[in-house]
């Protein structure tokens, strides 16, 4: 009863290591060799119904839901058959297995938002070796991973109507503002901050950047932070988080202070979270890009690289919804949306 | 013995369990068969950690810490390869670090006598935090090709790599479990820990080694995980433990110790991860799929309990056919 096999089983999993290691110098291939889906041979789609994927980050979100609100909105004259599915969390392997999945399935284009730029690289990449056609959205992958990508605003785009709206509301006056940012690390919020300050430089020399503040992706913290700044920064009149956390708990602390009117609070956030704060006077207009006409130009961008219509640069038209600049597989939605109060009322995402 | 012969028993019942559920998904969605075998690339790694799992969990434990140890094993490598390390040589180190983890959770479990679910829920924060803040919170990635085909590869162009991987674990294990002295007196704990101790098992060196291969399974994940998404992450492995114990307990595994077979526990695995890839191609949302999976998992250990009640009484009146005999109890020895 002393001896544990433990021995046997490191011997045995040294042989394992072996054969793995046998198996890789020869007869290990990268695909399959029965290749099972049909469309590997057909470049054009054009006059048949096609089948779409559109994926998400995760499902669940406003944000999302307006795109497949939009996306479905179209479906059916585009002759699409649409699948709207994600992952419930924001992960990157639940979403290569959807892939997968859809790709087995015989799908003709996969539309995804990706969760990580390279984790979904292999599947992706699979998945246009056999035929079907991916594009990106909201998020993008590495460039090699997709054909084309759905850019729904640029950083320049985003930083500068933030900094418009703000510039609009103070015309001219010396004005301080403060930034509610997500966290420190984040790519994008840091992009965009270069991109308002680089606009403040060029156009508004009357605002000054005070501080940037950060919520940690938490309402509870965004709204702490706010106060930070308005008990540190007393001279400091407007807000403005670039980020869909930070702005509600900047609107909801600004809110509890009871300095509604005092100070300006704007940033990117969706209708549905913001419409409390609009409704009672805190904000007044935000910036957003359309999501739904994200889910409208995404689809038809699955038809035209399904028909092999859709051009790498230049000019996309669409019908309905517009002329949209092509750079080297992204498509430009174009400037994003400033909100008011009507426009708050009419979305719903 | 009757409880353990009833868990052996579950074993067929998930694997004809398993067998119909091909049979309906085949039906239902005629692309399934062809894509059978490339499918369960998803969700190997899952399979392989509820191997090692299915020990710890049969000795009384629980290891809440392997998602963890997925990220960091898988990040580690990365980090070793950027820095100049043969690819290779940096994943036979993850695994490595992965049984080091492993052995960490069990020493802290047998020398200060803390909880298993509180000390690997402890090490499942150390392991993840520190998973991404190596990886910057960002993606390793740009790994060489040969690597890739650990993940993704196919042998002889049909049987997928990680699958193999898989059977031949889960052949190791099942011999581990059955055949060996360490095996047995896994059981022997998860039955009775002090009637163990007393017959001279050294019951700290067993419990430590069923977390060091289960830290061990938990690398070699992150490894092919790795190779799968050719790229690692700190949050890559987040919450996989969860999914692992779900196969696990479907499998019937005892989540109270002292029984459960590595067979069961592995079509437990197959079971939930080919109905999650069959809902994909019925276009069946995520959601709806978490809530099938919560119902499976009731059901499963519901009919478990039932199962052992029904054995006892069936034990306590004496033989074949419950109600029939009830009359005449014999005396029985056993």
């Amino acid at each position: 009863m002393k001896t544990i096999g433990w021995k046997r089983m490191a011997t045995a999993l040294v042989i394992l290591l072996l054969i793995v290691a046998l198996a890789g110098c020869g007869a290990v291939q990268s695909s399959p060799s029965a290749n099972s889906n049909q469309n590997a041979a057909q470049t054009s789609q054009k006059g048949k119904t096609i089948k779409v994927a559109l994926i998400p980050k995760a499902i669940g979100i406003p944000y999302f839901t307006g795109a497949e609100q939009g996306a479905q909105s179209v479906a059916a004259a585009l002759n699409i058959k649409l699948t709207y599915n994600g992952p419930t969390t924001l992960s990157a392997s639940d979403q290569v297995s959807m892939i997968n999945s859809y790709v087995a399935e015989g799908y003709n284009v996969i539309a995804v938002s990706a969760n990580d730029p390279t984790s979904l690289a292999p599947a992706l990449k699979a998945a246009m070796k056999k035929g079907v056609k991916v594009i990106t959205w909201d998020s993008d992958t590495v460039p090699d991973a997709r054909q084309f990508f759905v850019n729904q605003a640029t950083v320049d785009g985003i930083g500068s109507t933030l900094v418009k709206v703000v510039a609009d509301h103070f015309k001219g006056k010396q004005t301080d503002v403060a930034i509610l940012s997500s966290t420190p690390s984040n790519t994008n919020q840091n992009q965009w901050i270069d991109a308002m300050k680089k606009t403040i430089a060029d156009k508004y020399p009357n605002l000054h950047i005070k501080t940037i503040q950060y919520d940690q992706g938490q309402p509870s913290t965004g709204v702490s932070a706010t106060e930070n700044i308005v008990k540190g920064f007393p001279t400091v009149k407007a807000i403005i988080s670039p980020d869909s956390v930070g702005l509600p708990a900047a609107a909801e602390a600004v809110e509890k202070l009871g300095l509604q009117g005092k100070i300006y609070v704007t940033g990117l956030a969706d209708p549905v979270v913001m419409k409390k704060y609009v409704d009672d006077g805190t904000v007044q207009k935000y910036v957003l890009w359309n999501v739904l006409d994200l889910g409208k130009l995404t689809m038809n961008v699955a038809r035209a690289v399904a028909d092999g219509t859709m051009p790498t640069s230049g000019t996309f038209k669409v019908k309905g919804l517009g002329d949209f600049q092509v750079n080297n597989g992204q498509v430009l939605l174009g400037l994003p949306m400033i909100f008011d109060k009507a426009a708050t009322d009419k979305y719903n995402f | 013995m009757k409880r353990s012969k009833f868990f052996a028993n579950w074993s067929y019942g998930i694997i004809a369990v398993f067998l119909l559920e091909m049979v309906i998904l085949s039906s239902v969605t005629p692309k399934f068969l062809s894509n059978l075998l490339p499918m369960t690339e998803n969700f190997m790694p899952i399979g392989i950690m509820a191997l090692s799992m299915t020990l710890v969990i049969i000795a009384g434990g629980i290891d809440l810490s392997i998602g963890s140890v997925v990220s960091f094993s898988g990040v580690i490598m990365g980090l070793l390869w950027q820095h100049g390390m043969n690819i290779w040589v940096a994943g036979l180190l993850a695994v490595l670090i992965g049984g080091l983890a492993g052995f960490i959770n069990g020493q802290i479990i047998v020398r200060t006598g803390i909880q298993p679910l509180i000390a690997t829920l402890a090490t499942q924060f150390i392991w993840g935090s520190l998973a991404v803040v190596l990886s910057n919170q960002g993606s390793i990635y740009g790994f060489p090709g040969s690597f890739l085909l650990l993940g993704t590869g196919f042998l002889y162009g049909y049987l997928p790599v990680q699958l193999v991987i898989f059977v031949v674990l889960a052949l190791l294990f099942a011999y581990l479990l059955n055949k060996t002295v360490f095996g047995r007196q896994v059981l022997f704990i998860g039955n009775s820990e002090s009637v163990s101790a007393y017959s001279g098992v050294n019951v700290n060196r067993v419990k430590t080694w069923t977390y060091v291969l289960s830290g061990l399974t938990a690398g070699l994940s992150g490894v092919i995980m790795g190779s799968f998404f050719a790229s690692v992450r700190g949050d890559m492995g987040q919450g996989l433990e969860l999914t692992v114990i779900t196969g696990c307990l479907v499998g019937g595994v005892n989540v109270f110790g002292g029984a459960g077979t590595i067979v069961g526990a592995a079509f437990g695995v197959l079971l939930l991860g080919m109905l999650s890839q069959g809902l994909n191609f019925m276009n069946v949302s995520s959601q709806v799929q978490a809530i099938i999976t919560g119902v499976i998992l009731i059901l499963a250990v519901a009919i478990q309990q039932l199962g052992t009640i029904f054995a006892r009484r069936r034990k306590m009146t004496g033989g074949e056919g419950a109600g029939k005999l009830r009359g005449e109890r014999r005396a029985r020895v056993e």
